[in-house]
């Protein structure tokens, strides 16, 4: 076999081959470079699991999965979802102790019987078979004794099938209030259902009184739940029950599927019918006002929004121009006011509708000679003309001739707030309208609103009708603006745009202004006060993401400089390195050896700086480095040792060179080296 | 080819949570020791969470393990993080997300030591090969599916990566 380093590490983890692991037993007997090699391998292996673990907190696991969103049902869920197992334990319990306090006139007269739990409410929903029910209720109470599991699923389908005479006493006869109480216990929330039992019971029912029955098949079980609401011989309790229960409507009832009348009990399951069939049944009807009304909390009237009044003046628009269609002696100033009211856009309408023919409008001649000439010059064409409202909307020209009843029948609630916007409101808009130009409508306007102009029949129409954009956009003499095509032309699209450039303006600089968070590993953001106190090595040693922070300005402190070792006079001096720069010192680090105390540096970078190292005193070293960016923090020599004190010259005595000064215990000679990957000196002080 | 893998199903989300259980404090150490800082570790633990429980492997009670530390290795690789940090200059516009962040106590394993600067200048594979074996204790078979390759390949890699471990750990320790 070969020495093969690969063959070692395989065999040092076991994943080796057992003939090759035997082979390579053989070989390390007999090869001392392959045993040297497994012992450092080993020992390598232990350093790297002696590596110090991480331990998360208690919670950290949930955390982290509730975090990464997996989520799933505790296994205890199941068990509490369906409290029917423990109602059933505790018959199957309590039996001994029912079976003395039996209530022999209940169970032949007919018990209440209480269900509770999801098994029962599911039987009396329909939705599962009484027997079911009671069989998934008593798998899910997990260790439960077969026989007694058994007996108790058919003493529940006994009783809810009904009592019957030869069977043994059934469930219900051994019921007690405790038993109640700690069912009730079980889910207050759900309300109890209470099923009376039919008072006479047909023994020839009894056979059917099975769980198989219970269960049932589901073809034959729809027409026995049919048949319970149209058996007339059943108690007058068992049909409401069966419509509020099983809710089969009458209309699909056959007539022919007669069935005794123990299948219909009330708690007989009923198998999964269509949903059609199944619909609740109605409610009775009510000949008097719902309760629900009355009895209803009154709400506090909520504050109307500017969205709920315009939808009210919308509605009132809308109202007016569907009940009464103006006439000519309608079109007062108060109908005008009504319908440009609180809500009415200010803006003429849009241009869907904007073609106005005058066989749809009132001449000027009609509605104008009527009204005040404010507001003619207001609005010439026509009342209707400052309606935000499709033409279709309007009333037709043959509605305008048609009586009108009385206003203040028809509007009367809004005829005050109308009446107090009446002189402004036509006067409000006329602001929009600046200079008007000779021959635009405004212009026009303007002339029928003079007392001694008379109003020509369908001049002012005309007058607009041909200049009608100029609603819109009054026209300005002089140079047109440069108008942008389609939609750029809106200018509430303009302040939209504005709004939002000032929004993304304002989200870029308090984004800016937000920091993104440290990622130190003790999570701890550095104090800028300490950073603050003017001592050197503090500054010296500040992290980079402090030096982000704004630092106060330190006040300059008076620091004794050190005293300047000069090079040239250095005992023992030794100078080596090649001139590189941009190395920086990371740490240092010491070990006592059996012939030497070692000193090394730990750099960064490759390549070996300019270094002279040599003795001050006998007992004083100076390393000093060209290029070279000095740390203060470096790791200080323990007690005890050849080296008691290593300090970092600040200010450097030698400008543009880092000194280092290094206290020995007692005179020793020197021995210096540079060593690569990763680069280190090394100081062998020796004697 | 387009991957439409579903997320974990709710019955494998139990097999997958106790596994994660099982495995958080191995996996955290494996994840400090490979990328040197604990808070990054945590987040690239939480994103390999995520993504092996987005695309859990089919026998996830065998792989299952397997699974959650080829994750973690490739989020510690890729810098993936749970939540992701936004990028672009979206993320001025945005308060940084206040991620669920676990405690742990991970002080002794955040100091250095000549290992652990042996350890750094090993190239990430080396390094997570040589902590899925001594760390995680992962047998090859595992490490193949973690470091994607075959299991020849991962001892090759662990080797070599034992080898330089040496060379660099004896030359750095006095």
């Amino acid at each position: 076999m070969r020495c093969s380093l690969l063959t070692l590490s395989t065999y040092l983890d076991g994943e080796l081959a057992p003939e090759r692991a035997g082979a390579l037993e053989a070989h390390l007997v007999a090869c001392p470079r392959c045993t040297d090699g497994l012992g450092y391998l080993r020992e390598e292996q232990e350093h790297i699991r002696g590596l110090a673990g991480v331990t998360a907190s208690a919670g950290a696991a949930n955390e982290l999965l509730t975090t990464v969103g997996i989520t799933f049902a505790p296994e205890s869920e199941a068990a509490d979802e369906a409290p029917g197992p423990q109602f059933l334990l505790e018959l199957a319990e309590s039996r001994d102790a029912a079976a003395a306090a039996q209530h022999d006139d209940e169970s032949e007269n007919g018990a209440i019987v209480e269900l509770s739990g999801s098994a029962a409410a599911a039987a009396a929903n329909g939705t599962l078979a009484a027997g079911d029910a009671a069989k998934e209720a008593a798998t899910h109470a997990g260790d439960v004794e077969r026989s007694g599991d058994d007996e108790i699923i058919e003493e529940a389908d006994a009783g809810i099938l009904g009592p019957s005479p030869p069977a043994p006493p059934s469930w219900s006869s051994r019921y007690t209030p405790a038993m109640h109480a700690r069912i009730s216990s079980l889910k207050p929330a759900e309300p109890e259902r209470v099923i009376p039992l039919p008072e006479a019971t047909n023994p020839e029912t009894s056979e059917l009184d099975t769980a198989d029955t219970a269960a049932g098949d589901p073809e034959t079980e729809a027409p026995e739940a049919e048949a319970e609401a149209a058996d007339p011989e059943l108690p007058e309790t068992v049909p409401e029950i069966a419509a509020a229960e099983t809710t089969i409507p009458e209309e699909t009832v056959p007539e022919t599927t007669a069935l005794p009348p123990a299948l219909i009990a009330p708690d007989e399951p009923v198998p999964e019918t269509p949903r059609e069939s199944v619909r609740p049944a109605p409610p009775p009807e009510r000949t008097e006002a719902p309760p629900a009304a009355s009895a209803a909390p009154l709400q506090a009237p909520r504050p109307a929004s500017w969205l709920d009044r315009a939808r009210d003046a919308v509605a009132l628009r809308w109202a007016l121009m569907r009940g009464a269609s103006p006439t000519a002696d309608d079109l007062d100033d108060e109908n005008i006011q009504i319908v440009s009211g609180s809500g009415a856009p200010s803006r003429p309408r849009r241009q869907p509708y904007r073609p106005i023919t005058e066989a749809k409008m009132p001449s000027s001649a009609e509605g104008g000679a009527q009204r005040p000439a404010a507001m003619q010059a207001v609005s010439p064409l026509s009342p209707f003309d400052s309606l935000d409202m499709p033409m279709e909307m309007m009333a037709p020209v043959e509605a305008f001739d048609r009586p009108v009843a009385p206003s203040g029948e028809r509007d009367a609630p809004n005829r005050p707030a109308e009446k107090e916007r009446a002189p402004t409101e036509p006067v409000a808009s006329t602001p929009t309208i600046e200079e008007p130009a000779a021959g635009t409508a405004v212009a026009a306007a303007a002339a029928a609103a003079a007392p001694r102009a008379e109003a020509t029949a369908g001049r002012h129409v005309r007058a607009l009708h041909g200049e009608k954009r100029s609603w819109k956009r009054p026209r300005i003499p002089g140079p047109r603006p440069t108008a942008l095509p389609g939609p750029m032309s809106d200018r509430r699209l303009w302040v939209f745009g504005g709004s939002v450039a000032i929004l993304a303006l304002i989200g870029v600089l308090v984004g800016k202004s937000t920091t993104a968070p440290s990622h130190n590993a003790a999570g701890i953001v550095p104090n800028p006060t300490a950073i603050a106190q003017p001592t050197a090595p503090a500054l010296a040693s500040a992290a980079p993401t402090v030096a982000a922070t704004p630092q106060p300005t330190p006040k300059p402190t008076p620091v004794p400089t050190p005293a300047a070792p000069n090079a040239n006079k250095l005992t023992g001096a030794q100078n080596l390195g090649s001139g590189v720069t941009g190395v920086s010192v990371q740490d240092l680090r010491y070990g006592a050896h059996p012939h030497d105390f070692r000193i090394v540096f730990d750099l960064s970078g490759s390549g070996s700086p300019t270094t002279t190292v040599g003795f001050g005193s006998p007992t004083t070293l100076y390393v000093v480095f060209t290029g070279v960016t000095g740390s203060a923090s470096v790791t200080q020599p323990s007690s005890g040792q050849e080296v008691t004190a290593v300090n970092l010259l600040q200010p450097s005595p030698i400008s543009g060179k880092t000194v280092y000064e290094i206290t020995l215990a007692s005179p020793a000679n020197l021995s210096t080296i540079y060593l690569q990957s990763p680069l280190r000196l090394v100081i062998d002080l020796t004697g | 080819m387009i991957n439409v893998s579903a997320s974990v199903q709710p019955t494998d989300a139990r097999e997958l949570a106790d596994t994660v259980r099982e495995q958080l404090d191995p996996l955290l150490s494996y994840a400090v020791h490979l990328v040197g800082d604990p808070d990054d570790a945590v987040d690239f633990v939480t994103a390999g969470v995520y993504h092996a429980s987005r695309y859990p492997p089919a026998r996830l009670h065998t792989d299952g393990r397997a699974a959650l530390y080829r994750a973690v290795t490739r989020a510690c690789h890729q810098e993936q993080r749970y939540p992701p940090r936004p990028r672009g200059p979206s993320r001025f516009l945005k308060k940084p997300a206040d991620g669920t962040r676990i405690a742990i106590d991970a002080v002794e394993a955040c100091r250095r030591n000549t290992v652990k600067r042996a350890l750094s200048m090993l190239s990430f594979e080396r390094r997570a090969a040589l902590l899925l074996r001594d760390v995680a204790r992962l047998d090859y078979r595992d490490m193949s599916k973690v470091l994607e390759c075959s299991p020849d390949a991962t001892a090759r890699m662990l080797a070599a990566a034992r080898r330089e471990f040496g060379s660099i750990y004896r030359e750095i320790a006095l």
